[in-house]
């Protein structure tokens, strides 16, 4: 053996020495795909859970969630004035080109804390505040997603679990609660 | 079982199946994910996100392709992207930050070596590191890290090459520094 291949063995070596805490690691990373497949169980509905299912140009993409935007703002404003109660209003995906920046609104009377949890987050209700609007009812939240499925809902005070009645619903509520899916962008290749 | 039944059983929708396929390539993708990033925390999110993005793919990997190399694919680019992200920290070494994060202390040898390979690592980019790792590191063949990578053969040797050349200049002077 010269001493390149030498060198290369030290190095090989040095390089495949095991990571502390991967077990842990791998864990987590188990834990968290368990997660992931409640919203992706396969059978009857998986094609609304599947981010393969549906495939379009962005641009295609784009006006069609404007076009849902418009007829749910409208429609939720119509139903939101019949009703004076707590409710999600809306949730926007701004989608300029390129953008993954996704504007959550949530309407909320009398709450004083409101937060987004999801599967980008965590599930962490500390890890999302929303802010509160002028108007006191509305309290919204911009974030960046990446481009895919998202199952997500808000928490109104800490405690209250609550869905968006303006998305789809997950086909399997998690823990007894439901959630709602949002696809983000086009389905980026590999 | 092999690779390829784990994914067929996991189309079909065992995530059972999945979680095996994690548990034998999960140390493989910290580690490299690690060595890219010099950063554990970092690379242990990185790994999430590529198994998380291989598991909502699976529909789209082929038989024909063996999964190791699928998933390495999904988690170069990803690595890429954590570090290129705006935010993201210029690349750094494990023993520059949170000591002992991604070293080993029950092997002082083992300590020593992996401490000295981060270190002659400092300061090579992205683009020789990813190679050098595969190629070295991983032990694997240059037309496989070339569909990882997406760079030609001729490209990859050229960069094994300075970046060995480099990172053992750097690992002779720190190995002499050690002996003094």
């Amino acid at each position: 053996m010269n001493g390149d291949d030498r060198w290369d063995d030290d190095v090989r070596v040095a390089y495949q020495l095991p990571i502390e805490g991967e077990e842990q690691a791998r864990n987590r990373a188990i834990r968290r795909l368990r997660s992931e497949s409640v919203t992706r169980r396969r059978g009857m509905g998986a094609w609304w859970v599947d981010p393969d299912a549906l495939r379009m140009p962005p641009a295609l993409a784009a006006a069609c969630v404007l076009a849902v935007l418009v007829i749910g703002a409208w429609s939720g404003a119509a139903w939101m004035a019949t009703r004076g109660g707590r409710a999600p209003l809306l949730s926007i995906a701004t989608l300029p080109s390129g953008s993954t920046a996704v504007t959550f609104v949530f309407r909320a009377p009398g709450a004083t804390r409101v937060s987004l949890v999801g599967d980008f987050n965590g599930w962490d209700p500390d890890a999302t505040p929303l802010a509160r609007a002028t108007t006191g009812e509305i309290w919204t939240a911009q974030i960046p997603l990446e481009h895919g499925l998202h199952a997500y809902a808000f928490v109104i005070d800490g405690r209250d679990w609550e869905p968006d009645p303006s998305a789809p619903l997950a086909p399997v509520a998690t823990f007894g609660r439901r959630n709602s899916l949002l696809v983000v962008g086009e389905d980026q290749a590999l | 079982m092999t690779d390829a039944e784990l994914v067929a059983r996991a189309v079909a929708g065992d995530v059972g199946a999945f979680e095996d396929l994690v548990a034998r390539h999960h140390a493989a993708c910290l580690r490299f994910a690690a060595h890219m990033l010099g950063d554990r925390i970092e690379a242990e999110d990185v790994v999430q996100e590529t198994l998380l993005r291989a598991y909502r793919s699976l529909g789209t990997y082929q038989e024909r392709q063996q999964f190791r190399p699928w998933l390495f694919r999904i988690l170069v680019n990803r690595c890429r992207t954590a570090a290129g992200r705006a935010h993201a920290r210029r690349l750094r070494t494990a023993v520059e930050l949170t000591p002992g994060a991604a070293i080993v202390r029950d092997a002082t040898d083992g300590f020593e070596l992996r401490s000295r390979l981060s270190r002659a690592m400092e300061g090579l980019d992205a683009v020789h590191r990813e190679a050098f790792v595969l190629k070295l590191g991983e032990g694997l063949e240059y037309e496989e890290i070339a569909r990882i990578t997406g760079a030609s053969v001729p490209a990859l040797k050229m960069r094994v090459k300075r970046a060995r050349d480099q990172i053992r200049a750097r690992w002779e002077e720190l190995e002499h520094d050690e002996r003094r």
